[in-house]
């Protein structure tokens, strides 16, 4: 009697034991992920990874606020020289109606970049003898620490340096920290 | 039979375990900067950007004028200035980091005397636009030959390439010491920039 309870209990261990490996296949990946999530989650948070399409002259809402696409313009009358050979300087501008005014947290990490065709992209740079802009024209980060309040509109240009043989294939993107990895690809108006 | 199998297998698992925990590699050298080997004159690819080492040419002082002020830099050692060609590969980025690695090891990090000026690290660079820069650095002559250029984005590179360049083109004298010339001006525009 007691070698058959014995037998049986052989029999059920060995059964469970298989499960369990069994089932270490699905374990195993599924605490990696819960124990990396979060690190997985913020890394999404620093790259352009998802992006949402724009339609020309569209606004989108975007970090709280409400955004649209005005045009990029290239800047002539720079004097020959100062700049690298086949390069042509570039100002991107938007009009921003601003929503949520926490703007320190919603536009954190704001980058406003240029992508041609291949994917390639150029951050805002500074370029030498180039026009100060008018009054009142900012950029994405010093509006963000400019204090502005809730429906307000903003005028936001950054300029660029990119190779002229490509300057007309460029559209801008927009990425910040709080809707990443989801980022703006604006057709041009 | 069964129980010096148990403890046959104890010792296997021991021994491996101990091999483990010996050969494991410290953090350091897991995250360390990936390698890409080159020699001068070839154009190098790391991940962010690529390089072309044109020229190294040694100096006993550097003279300038920086500010409407003459300034002569000497040094005890011996003044090494690097001339290449960075472009961006696929995004805006910077080189920021500079090393000249001498033969038996010794580390010396792109001088600073000079301060800020045009053409001087780092180099920001731009997809489609390369440019011509320099790196200045201050070395002792018995670690010019057989030394190596290292150059990365960060000053730090974890888990990024870094560009590993041979330094073996310079001018020198039969018994294999560098040609020194007495002074260079590292602010003179380069051709490209």
């Amino acid at each position: 009697m007691a070698v058959l309870i014995e037998e049986k209990q052989g029999a059920s261990e060995r059964r469970w034991r298989k499960r369990s490996l069994w089932a270490l296949l699905l374990l195993i990946p599924i605490s990696l992920l819960s124990i990396s999530y979060r690190d997985l989650n913020e890394l999404a948070r620093y790259r352009d990874i998802l992006p949402v399409d724009v339609a020309a002259g569209e606004i989108k809402r975007y970090g709280g606020s409400d955004w649209q696409f005005q045009g990029l313009r290239k800047v002539e009358g720079i004097r020959p020289g100062r700049l690298p050979s086949g390069s042509v300087p570039m100002v991107a501008r938007f009009v921003v109606e601003i929503g949520d005014p926490d703007l320190q947290n919603l536009w954190l990490m704001c980058a406003i970049k240029l992508t041609d065709r291949t994917g390639r992209t150029w951050y805002p740079t500074s370029v030498p003898g180039m026009p100060s802009p008018q009054e009142g024209i900012e950029t994405c980060s010093s509006t963000a620490f400019s204090g502005a309040q809730k429906s307000e509109r903003r005028v936001i240009e950054e300029n660029y340096l990119v190779p002229s043989d490509i300057a007309d294939e460029l559209v801008p993107t927009l990425g910040m920290h709080s809707e990443r990895p989801y980022y703006l690809r604006f057709a041009k108006p | 039979m069964r129980r010096l199998a148990n403890i046959l297998i104890l010792i296997v698992a021991v021994v491996v375990l101990y091999g483990m925990q010996k050969t494991k590699p410290r953090f350091g050298e897991l995250t360390a900067p990936i390698p890409v080997y080159g020699q001068m004159h070839d154009q190098i690819h790391t991940r962010e950007f690529d390089v072309t080492l044109d020229q190294v040419i040694f100096a006993r002082q550097l003279d300038f004028t920086q500010y409407g002020q003459k300034k002569t830099l000497t040094t005890s050692g011996l003044w090494v200035i690097v001339t290449a060609q960075l472009a961006a590969t696929t995004s805006s980025t910077s080189v920021a980091a500079a090393t000249w690695l001498g033969p038996t090891g010794l580390k010396y990090a792109v001088s600073d005397r000079i301060g800020w000026a045009p053409g001087m690290p780092p180099h920001l660079l731009a997809p489609g636009l390369p440019k011509k820069v320099r790196f200045i650095f201050e070395t002792m002559p018995d670690q010019v030959n057989g030394a190596t250029l290292l150059l990365s984005g960060k000053v730090e590179p974890a888990l990024d390439s870094e560009a590993h360049i041979a330094i073996d083109d310079f001018k020198k004298f039969n018994d294999g010491q560098p040609s020194i010339v007495d002074s260079y001006d590292p602010l003179r525009p380069l051709a490209g920039t």
